[in-house]
């Protein structure tokens, strides 16, 4: 039985996908971190080229170069925190498709979580949308599942190959439906597992 | 001035090491994957410990030097500057 916090699997559920964001989603994140860290690593080259000439030479240049390295390594310090913490928020948000309900884990910053659950039975439509030339592209975009009455959207955000998500997510919702309405199909349906 | 900037990278060493933790232990608690958060952990506290430890001696370095000559600072400015050209 896999478990782990906010998500215990029952002992007939069957896990078909544990989807996270596409990698793109969280490469666009890092973008500004490296532009930081390529203008940061410039701006010192440059400082350290202008202050070893004879002039500063004379003066206390590896004074100067100290803080100039001292404040580099602080912006590096900061950037790999902040680029870990863009990962882990990646890596904590999380889309879990089970025979029997869908499970969102969304982390919204360190301390605040949110975990919802859907039943199949609630679905009424699913809808994957594709949006702009990088999602084509790379084929990554949303899977909105319209739930009945106030459960309201439940949303994959930025998620690799929607279209075979949602193809999985109506091929459960058709299953449970059948479940549902005909319940000895479950009975008879075991029958046949334990013959197997 | 050498109080001033020690308390400043203190307070940033302390924010270092506060966020580390927090990060650390979130991700230990909630991954599902425990074998790949585990590995994560090792290496972000490899890294972060040398970042760490790097400016740990720069700054050693820095006071050092602004204790032996504290005008040091003034010497940016070419008509304070005995040794200007």
């Amino acid at each position: 039985m896999k478990q782990f916090k906010h998500f215990t699997a029952n002992s007939n559920e069957k896990i078909y996908m544990i989807v996270h964001r596409h990698w793109f989603n969280i490469f666009r994140q890092y973008i500004p971190i490296i532009l930081l860290l390529t203008f940061t690593t410039i701006v010192i080259i440059i400082l350290l080229v202008l202050t070893t000439n004879e002039e500063s030479a004379i003066n206390n240049s590896s004074f100067n170069n100290s803080i100039l390295y001292l404040i580099g390594i602080a912006v590096y310090l900061i950037a790999w925190i902040y680029g870990f913490f863009i990962w882990v928020d990646y890596h904590l948000d999380i889309w879990i498709v089970t025979s029997s309900r869908i499970v969102n884990i969304e982390q919204k910053g360190f301390f605040s979580r949110t975990v919802s659950e859907l039943d199949y039975s609630h679905i009424q439509d699913v809808t994957s949308d594709i949006e702009g030339i990088l999602h084509t592209a790379l084929n990554y975009g949303d899977v909105n599942i319209q739930t009945a009455g106030t459960h309201g959207h439940f949303i994959f955000r930025n998620i690799p190959k929607p279209e075979k998500m949602k193809t999985l997510v109506m091929h459960l919702h058709r299953q449970a439906l059948t479940k549902k309405t005909h319940p000895t199909y479950t009975q008879k349906e075991k029958e046949i597992q334990k013959n197997d | 001035m050498l109080i001033i900037a020690s308390a400043l990278y203190f307070l940033f060493v302390i924010f270092v090491i506060l966020s580390s933790a927090i990060v650390v232990w979130h991700l230990f608690k909630y991954s599902m994957d425990k074998k790949l958060a585990k590995i994560t952990i090792v290496v972000f506290l490899i890294i972060t410990f040398i970042l760490l430890t790097t400016s740990l001696f720069i700054f050693f370095d820095v006071a050092k030097s602004f204790k032996k000559n504290p005008n040091q600072i003034e010497y940016y400015n070419q008509d304070t500057n005995p040794y200007s050209l």
